[in-house]
């Protein structure tokens, strides 16, 4: 009884104080061009909105830099909230699921738990990426950093333009060719590793066509 | 009978794509079957250089502008947008979970194979599918960079691409667009060696989860033997593909079931698409089909 | 290996074929992929239309931003009136219990006031009585 008597007492003033405000805005906007009103309702649901997602930010920017301390130890690029990509099964495909036989099942129960597990593992792989500017744009500090090896590579590119402030980055392997978004970060590391180290150069211009 | 005849028909393969709109997209009184576009389109190129035919052929029946910057176009497959940076008949393997042999078995003089697609649009792209903005140059840009990756992981450098002059390079466009096969070899042959360090595979295994795979995949294993189809399948998917046992699944590139037991490179070498890698797409096998796998 | 790959490849094209008169083939260099397709026809009537409807589209995309708009405007009305809904149910409950808390409290000082008369009455009464 008490705890409600006392989020009652918490709430009352607020409580009548925005009934006051809302019935004199009512009365106000009756018959006129309620435009004002209606965005700042909008604007009232954007807020809303926002400080909902920036206590989400707020509380991964806590976790985002977990090895920095000691110098030699590379940052590690989080992903900020990015699941790795998931497309759907299309629905004519999925019916054959239902029609598989017995080993099948099995074995696919059998491969799931195995990359449960390894994905597990993954998660806690890391694999070491180089960073190398080209031309005129900024070095980033520290040019090596750890990603996780699940990650799609377009989460490189989001690091790289959200850490540098710049609208666009063109992101190359190797000097030689800019891989697709989508890709695995792990697949590329294992393909194209030099030293144990993913070599991306990135540039704020195309500089290979 | 040679691998020029193989990749003629690689190349010329086709699939009959019927393109409806999004009913929210239409305008009053119009109905998705009265505006649909049916097209046929060759397996080996990206469906998305056919996005201004299709827009060109329904524009006049749409409430909403296509033309509008603000806005993103896309193809969905039974709800599921599809990403265009793979070939269309990889798309369409691999998405509808194609087995060869069972469509044979039901295929009749009468019978049509058709792929029903539908045009979205909306202010956000779906996750996952990359933002196409400068039209045919992005995707010339993005297949270029798909042969660099190729090239590298085939010879150990880009340098067979990069070296292309400017007019080998828009002629090997060209003869993408053009459908002109003597060209695009013309240029492919430059790139792909006779024996290279790696092999570029992509793998597309969609149940039962949609999943890629680019696994580093060797030209000749450490005891000097070719690496076999089955190796990397094996490697890739323990479980469905047991040694001496029924085989769970199949790998269908181009609309066919691969021989498992076929030298990899010399299957790469007939049945690479467009952009330089092989795709593989992992079809599990019915109920019944394993059944009279088992009996014989 | 090529002839059967080659077989395979014959007997798809013969599948994924059938029918194919039905469906288009477009040249990827045609004109008809231009924007616009300036090659249609050059009517002035047509320009004219093609404008009206570009307008049209225009004024009907604001509209539908504009619905989206207000709905969100509902939205937010209704969580407002959710919210002063509770507002009045915990009032509500606030006063009921403070109306029975006063009428505990009247109760009782009316019970204290009696009882405190009596003993007035009593002393009165004493005192009364040893005045006599």
């Amino acid at each position: 009884m008490s705890r409600i008597l006392e989020s009652e007492s918490d709430n009352d003033e607020s409580g009548q104080s925005s009934l006051a405000n809302s019935g004199s805005a009512d009365v106000a906007n009756v018959g006129r061009d309620n435009s004002s009103d209606a965005n700042s309702n909008v604007i009232q649901r954007r807020l809303e909105q926002f400080s909902r997602r920036l206590s989400m930010l707020g509380l991964m920017s806590s976790q985002e830099i977990e090895e920095k301390d000691g110098e030699e130890q590379p940052d590690v690029i989080e992903s900020q909230g990015l699941a790795p990509l998931r497309q759907e099964v299309p629905m004519t495909a999925s019916l054959i699921l239902n029609k598989l036989p017995k080993a099948t099942n099995e074995a696919l129960e059998k491969s799931q738990q195995a990359s449960s597990k390894k994905s597990h593992q993954d998660k806690q792989l890391k694999v070491q990426i180089k960073f190398q500017p080209i031309g005129s744009i900024a070095q980033i500090t520290p040019s090596v950093c750890k990603i996780s090896a699940t990650q799609p590579f377009a989460l490189i590119s989001t690091f790289l333009t959200r850490s540098l402030k710049v609208s666009q980055v063109y992101c190359y392997i190797n000097n030689s060719f800019a891989p697709n978004p989508q890709q695995i970060v792990g697949d590329l590391w294992s393909q194209f590793k030099v030293d144990n180290e993913l070599i991306v150069s990135y540039c704020g211009t195309v500089a290979f066509g | 009978m040679s691998i020029n005849d193989i990749r003629q028909l690689v190349w010329q393969g086709a699939l009959n794509v019927q393109i409806t709109v999004k009913p929210t997209l239409l305008a009053v009184d119009e109905s998705p079957k009265d505006c649909a576009v049916n097209l046929r389109i060759p397996r080996d190129i990206y469906l998305t250089c056919y996005l201004p035919a299709i827009i060109n052929r329904v524009r006049d029946s749409l409430r909403v502008d296509l033309d509008d910057e603000e806005q993103h176009i896309w193809l969905e497959f039974e709800n599921v947008p599809l990403y265009w940076n793979y070939p269309a008949g990889v798309l369409y393997d691999s998405m509808i979970g194609l087995n060869p042999s069972e469509r044979e078995d039901k295929d009749a003089e009468n019978s049509l194979e058709v792929w029903r697609l539908e045009l979205a649009q909306g202010p956000k792209l779906p996750p996952g599918v990359i933002p196409l903005t400068g039209g045919l140059q992005q995707i010339r840009s993005y297949l270029m960079h798909q042969w660099k990756q190729a090239c590298f992981i085939l010879n150990g450098s880009s340098k067979q691409v990069m070296s292309l002059s400017m007019q080998e390079s828009s002629r090997f466009w060209e003869s993408v667009v053009t459908r002109d096969q003597e060209n695009f070899i013309y240029v492919a042959n430059k790139v792909i060696p006779f024996k290279p360090r790696f092999i570029p595979v992509i793998i597309h295994q969609t149940l039962p989860e949609v999943k890629l795979f680019q696994p580093v995949t060797v030209h000749s294993k450490d005891d000097g033997t070719r690496t076999k189809l089955i190796d990397l399948i094996q490697a890739q998917f323990p479980n469905l593909f047991q040694k001496d046992h029924v085989t769970l699944s199949k790998v269908v590139s181009n609309g066919i079931e691969l021989p498992l037991t076929e030298d990899l490179y010399d299957l790469y070498n007939r049945l690479f698409s467009l952009d330089g890698f092989l795709h593989l797409s992992i079809c599990l096998i019915t109920d019944s089909e394993y059944a009279e796998e088992a009996s014989k | 290996m090529d002839k059967r790959l080659i077989e395979r490849l014959a007997k798809r094209d013969e599948i994924e074929g059938r029918y194919a008169e039905l469906f288009q083939k477009v040249s990827l260099t045609d004109q008809n992929l231009k924007k616009g397709d300036a090659s249609r026809d050059t009517d002035s009537t047509r320009d004219l239309l093609n404008s009206t409807i570009a307008r049209l589209r225009k004024e009907l995309k604001d509209k539908d931003t504009n619905v989206n708009r207000l709905k969100e405007v509902i939205e937010v009305k209704k969580q407002d009136s959710e919210k002063l809904n509770n507002e009045i149910i915990s009032l509500t409950i606030e006063n009921n219990l403070t109306s029975k808390r006063f009428a505990d409290l009247e109760e009782e000082h009316d019970k204290l006031v009696k009882r405190w008369v009596a003993r007035v009455q009593q002393d009165v009464d004493k005192l009364n009585a040893g005045f006599d």
